[in-house]
C-alpha cells in the first residue's frame, strides 16, 4: 500500500506563504461545480425551455427559470448522486424555511456544494 | 400518451405491479431508525410536497422513504387502474421492494392519509403508526364530491381557467412555464385517464373499522379546513389518536403551514425512534 506523499511544490512552500495555489484551487473547483449545475438544470428542465436564459451565479430557480417543485426535485436527485456522499442535502434541506428554498439562486446552490455550511 | 419527461438520476425508479414508479430514499440508513413512508394526495400534489416542507426535516431522526404515486409526478401514467386498492397495492410492492421488513410508520396527505388508513386497516402488522395530515376518508356522498374537485371537465382547456382551477385547488399565483407544466400534467391525469371515474367508484370507509384499529394516530387538520370533521371522527373512533387543529388553517397544511407541520411531524418522529 502507498504510504502518504507529499508534492514536491507543497514541500517547497515555506509555511506562512499565502497559499496561492489553494485559492486558485477553489476557484477552479466552484466553476467546475457550476457548471455541472448549469448542465444539471439544462438537463432537467430540457434545452428547448432556456432559449434565451443565461444561467449564472444570480439566476433564481423560481422568478427565472421557473422550475417546478417536482423538476428541483430531480434536480437534487443528481446532485446528490454526483456529491452526496461529501455534501449534507438532507441537512441543508432541512435547515431551511419553505421561502428561503423558493428563493434560491443558482450561485447558493453552488455556493453551498463547494462549501457547506 | 406522452408522459412528461423529467430526467432523473438512474436508481430513482422502481418497478411496481407494471408501473415505472419515481421513489427517493433519504436518510443515513443507519440500523435502528425508524422507517417513514410518505403518500402525497391527488393529482396537483406529488412528493415534491413533502420533500420541501417535512421531509428532510424528519430524515434527520429517521429513514424516510418517498414516492410519487402512480400517475404522478415522475411516475409512470396508466391509462387506467386508480381506484384505492391500485395504490395500496403499489404501496406494499414498494415496501418489498425496498425490502423494509418491520413495522412502518406512514404519514399521508390528503388521499395520501385514505390510503394510509386502509392499508393500516388491511395489513395491520405493517404498520407501526400514523401521521395523518387533513386525510380524507370516504363517507356518503364523498366519491362524487372528491371526483369533481379533481376534475378538470368543467373548465376549459386555455390559460385562464386552468389558473382558475388552481386557484380552486390552492395554487394561486402559479404563472408562466410552471403554469403550463402542472396545467398539463392535471389535464394529462384527469382527462386521459380513469381516476376520475375509479374516484367515483370508491365505496364509504367503514367508520366502525376505525374503533378496531389499534395503531396510534396523530391527526392534524385545519380549524378551518372543509373536511375537518374527519380529524373529530378519527379522535372519536380510534382507540389511539391524537388531533391537532391548526388554528386559521385550510386543508392545503404543508404549503400554507409547513413549519407547524414539521414541528408536529419531528416530535411525531422522535416519539416514534424512542419507541413511543
Amino acid at each position: 500500500m502507498p504510504g502518504p506523499s507529499t508534492t514536491p511544490d507543497a514541500a517547497a512552500r515555506p509555511a506562512g506563504t499565502p497559499d496561492r495555489a489553494s485559492v486558485q484551487s477553489r476557484t477552479g473547483e466552484r466553476d467546475r461545480v457550476l457548471s455541472d449545475v448549469v448542465a444539471m438544470i439544462t438537463e432537467v428542465i430540457g434545452p428547448d425551455e432556456l432559449v434565451g436564459i443565461d444561467i449564472g451565479d444570480d439566476t433564481s430557480f423560481q422568478e427565472d427559470l421557473e422550475v417546478e417543485s417536482i423538476e428541483f426535485v430531480a434536480l437534487s436527485e443528481q446532485l446528490m448522486a454526483r456529491y452526496g456522499a461529501e455534501v449534507d442535502f438532507v441537512g441543508w434541506m432541512a435547515s431551511m424555511e419553505l421561502d428561503e428554498i423558493i428563493a434560491l439562486t443558482v450561485g447558493d446552490l453552488v455556493d453551498f456544494v463547494v462549501a457547506p455550511a | 400518451m406522452t408522459p412528461l419527461a423529467v430526467p432523473v438520476a438512474a436508481d430513482h425508479h422502481l418497478q411496481v405491479n407494471g408501473q415505472r414508479l419515481h421513489v427517493l430514499r433519504l436518510g443515513s440508513g443507519a440500523s435502528g431508525r425508524p422507517k417513514v413512508v410518505m403518500i402525497h394526495g391527488l393529482v396537483v400534489d406529488n412528493l415534491s410536497s413533502f420533500y420541501f416542507t417535512i421531509a428532510n426535516a424528519v430524515a434527520v431522526h429517521a429513514d424516510v422513504y418517498l414516492y410519487d404515486l402512480r400517475g404522478h409526478g415522475l411516475s409512470s401514467i396508466p391509462q387506467r387502474s386508480y381506484h384505492l386498492g391500485d395504490h395500496i397495492a403499489d404501496l406494499l410492492g414498494l415496501l418489498e421492494a425496498w425490502e423494509i421488513d418491520e413495522p412502518v410508520h406512514l404519514v399521508g396527505s390528503s388521499y395520501g392519509g385514505l390510503i394510509a388508513l386502509e392499508t393500516a386497516r388491511l395489513r395491520p402488522e405493517l404498520v407501526a403508526s400514523m401521521l395523518l395530515l387533513e386525510a380524507h376518508f370516504p363517507v356518503e356522498g364523498w366519491a362524487t364530491q372528491m371526483a369533481g374537485t379533481v376534475s378538470l371537465a368543467t373548465y376549459g382547456l386555455d390559460d385562464d381557467s386552468t389558473r382558475k382551477w388552481l386557484a380552486d385547488n390552492g395554487m394561486d399565483g402559479t404563472v408562466g412555464r410552471k403554469l403550463k407544466r402542472m396545467a398539463a400534467r392535471a389535464n394529462l391525469l384527469a382527462r386521459s385517464t380513469s381516476i376520475i371515474e375509479d374516484l367515483q367508484a370508491e365505496q364509504p370507509f367503514p367508520l366502525a373499522a376505525l374503533t378496531a384499529m389499534s395503531c396510534p394516530v396523530t391527526a392534524v387538520y385545519g380549524e378551518r379546513s372543509d373536511i375537518v370533521e374527519r380529524g373529530h371522527d378519527l379522535e372519536r373512533l380510534l382507540p389511539d389518536a391524537r388531533l391537532h387543529l391548526v388554528a386559521g388553517a385550510e386543508h392545503r397544511l404543508l404549503q400554507d403551514v409547513p413549519a407547524q407541520v414539521r414541528d408536529i411531524a419531528v416530535e411525531w418522529v422522535t416519539a416514534a425512534a424512542l419507541g413511543g
